[in-house]
């Protein structure tokens, strides 16, 4: 056997320049796929915590009816019972009660559709960076249940400024029409246009009040260590919360749109890869043709001397898979730097394209991702094509008979 | 003993549509240490109808019996393993695998035998020696000289101890001296270790040197000639 490898190695560096030209569209192959991979798949896993900390939390405890129909009657507990279930589970960091509700804010002439965020001024910050979006003001204190927080479009359109009081209306738990003075105390830019042209925070008491919700939210947001750590805990809760008619819904089910984008762009970045590999296999595809049509000589005096067509065309996959081991390798190490360079230094995006990401709802950053399944799918996926390259030839050698071989010109 | 026979072998090949019979009827007989040559002009059927004997090509009518054994009966595979156990070979160019020097390329049939590497090594090199090319045994094809990788196809063709090897045209390359030389080392061969050596060739050293001259001529034998009587 040692000696077939040794064979398949001095093969490959018979015509050095083809092997190395080989070796360098496999690596740019695996490179490229690699990194767009990698860049996919940082750039989302930023894009999915950024959305996970400021709207859906990893999980969210909701009323089985919610999810479809988001009314306040739809609304759960948030009782001593509720809270103690979630504390048993050990993957669950923290969490945080949220209400959501529409309502109508009246400032002077002016009336404004508002939605409605009432949180838990102490929990909110441990599950969500709301309190980090604070552009001018500061967040509601806790002990100051009608303060409130607008979005920052959202206050330019009323008129208002910090310090003023401002009416909210919105339709109570009981159908019952509410209204209450806030006095606004800060102002938010959340990075989403929508959130900042729409969204007021208040805190829970605040908003329990207004709306007639005492001991009630509309979500139970939960902060998990790792987005790895939903599925198990997912079951946990579910399984915990049996009795109590509550669903577990996960950020990409309460996030379905944005979850439905993500897939749709990867769909369309595999396609162009695919792309990519199988222009780099037709290549490929050339370079082994031409390799063995130069040897049919010598491979047809190993079959006259023995050798089988079968031992013959594994002596010349193993070559092959000898010299895709290599460029994936090579491939592997460049996206390995680059990726590594691109996570901790993410590319900034300006001028229209940041326009166009932030109109999607994604941060406008391009960042990458070292995670070894990206360099393991861009590898296997690298070696199936260039076996598949392979095959052609391969066939050709493996139909080849003792006399065509010798006599070939 | 009776090594080969083959029994009204034709050879037909299709030529732009017309039929030309390469080897037409051919019976011959060949016993164990003969030093036989198949001479004739180029296109007389010397070359395919060596190719015959040694399962490289298939006969369209007729059968090729070796030690008893029809050939027509076998598979691809089994047809490999007969090449591999009980042929020799030995061509006119391109005989050694270029990227394996000379202790590995008389190695190699070995290793497709299944042969332990030490045993290999021993065998090879014991060959390598008696055909004084020891010395070249860490070279590879390119650094040697024709006739030393004629030599060194030679070592290749008996390491196995085959029942019989075919050589064609093998001193077509070769200077005359280093020609006369080959021939000297496979008549000793021959003389020494009792090996079959069959020839296709139409060269004049070949030929002066055979015991036995079958010459042909369009496909069919016109001559059988012993040269020294008895085979040993």
């Amino acid at each position: 056997m040692s000696l077939f490898l040794h064979l398949a190695w001095r093969n490959l560096w018979r015509n050095a320049r083809r092997s190395s030209i080989t070796l360098a569209a496999i690596a740019f192959a695996v490179l490229m796929v690699a990194l767009q991979d990698g860049l996919q798949e940082g750039t989302y896993t930023a894009n999915i915590k950024a959305a996970i900390r400021l709207s859906s939390g990893y999980l969210q405890i909701q009323h089985p009816a919610y999810h479809n129909k988001p009314a306040l009657r739809h609304s759960i507990a948030y009782s001593d019972e509720l809270r103690r279930k979630v504390d048993s589970v050990d993957a669950v960091v923290a969490y945080a009660p949220r209400i959501y509700a529409d309502g109508l804010l009246s400032f002077g002439d002016q009336s404004m559709g508002a939605l409605i965020v009432g949180v838990d001024v102490q929990r909110e910050p441990l599950v969500s960076d709301y309190h980090k979006k604070i552009r001018d003001g500061r967040f509601p204190a806790e002990d100051k249940p009608f303060e409130i927080v607008v979005g920052q479009t959202l206050l330019q359109n009323l008129g208002a400024k910090i310090g003023d009081s401002l009416v909210v209306l919105a339709q109570g738990f009981d159908g019952y029409l509410g209204n209450l003075f806030f006095t606004i105390v800060g102002t938010t830019k959340t990075g989403s246009e929508d959130l900042d042209r729409m969204s007021v925070f208040m805190p829970l008491a605040g908003a329990q009040e207004l709306l007639g919700m005492w001991g009630r939210c509309s979500v139970l947001a939960i902060e998990l260590p790792r987005l790895n750590d939903i599925p198990e805990t997912k079951r946990a809760l579910t399984a915990a919360l049996s009795e109590n008619q509550l669903a577990v819904l996960a950020w990409d089910e309460v996030l379905a749109s944005l979850k439905q984008l993500i897939e749709f762009d990867q769909i369309s970045s595999e396609i162009q890869m695919l792309l990519l590999v199988l222009v780099v296999a037709f290549g490929i595809l050339n370079t082994i043709l031409m390799s063995i049509s130069e040897r049919y000589q010598e491979f047809g005096i190993m079959l006259s001397i023995g050798m089988s067509n079968s031992r013959l065309v594994a002596i010349i996959a193993l070559e092959v898979v000898m010299l895709a081991i290599l460029g994936i390798f090579i491939g592997d190490l460049l996206a390995l730097g680059l990726n590594s360079y691109f996570s901790v230094n993410p590319i900034e995006l300006g001028g229209e394209m940041m326009e166009l990401y932030e109109e999607y709802g994604f941060l406008p950053m391009l960042k990458s991702s070292v995670e070894p399944s990206i360099f393991i799918k861009a590898s296997v996926e690298c070696l199936v094509f260039t076996l598949l390259a392979a095959l052609f030839p391969l066939w050709k050698v493996y139909k080849l008979e003792p006399l065509k071989g010798i006599r070939y010109t | 003993m009776e090594i080969i026979r083959t029994v009204d072998v034709e050879r037909t090949y299709e030529d732009k549509g017309v039929p030309v019979h390469a080897v037409n009827g051919v019976n011959l007989i060949v016993e164990q240490g003969e030093f036989s040559v198949l001479a004739g002009a180029s296109g007389s059927g010397k070359t395919t109808l060596l190719n015959v004997i040694g399962a490289l090509d298939v006969p369209t009518r007729g059968e090729v019996f070796l030690h008893g054994e029809a050939l027509s009966q076998k598979a691809g595979n089994e047809l490999s393993a007969i090449r591999l156990t009980k042929i020799g070979f030995v061509f006119q160019a391109y005989n050694l695998i270029p990227v394996l020097s000379a202790l590995e390329n008389v190695s190699f049939p070995m290793v497709l035998q299944g042969v332990a590497a030490s045993e290999r090594r021993e065998r090879a090199m014991a060959i390598l020696d008696e055909l004084d090319l020891a010395g070249l045994a860490h070279k590879r094809p390119g650094a040697m000289s024709g006739g030393q990788q004629q030599r060194v196809a030679v070592a290749r063709a008996i390491v196995t101890n085959p029942a019989l090897v075919l050589a064609d045209e093998p001193t077509a390359n070769l200077d005359s001296v280093t020609g006369h030389k080959l021939l000297d080392m496979m008549l000793r061969l021959n003389e020494e270790k009792k090996i079959t050596f069959v020839f296709a060739s139409h060269d004049e050293k070949v030929i002066a040197r055979a015991k036995r001259l079958v010459t042909m001529r369009d496909g069919q034998i016109i001559n059988d000639e012993l040269r020294d009587g008895v085979f040993t």
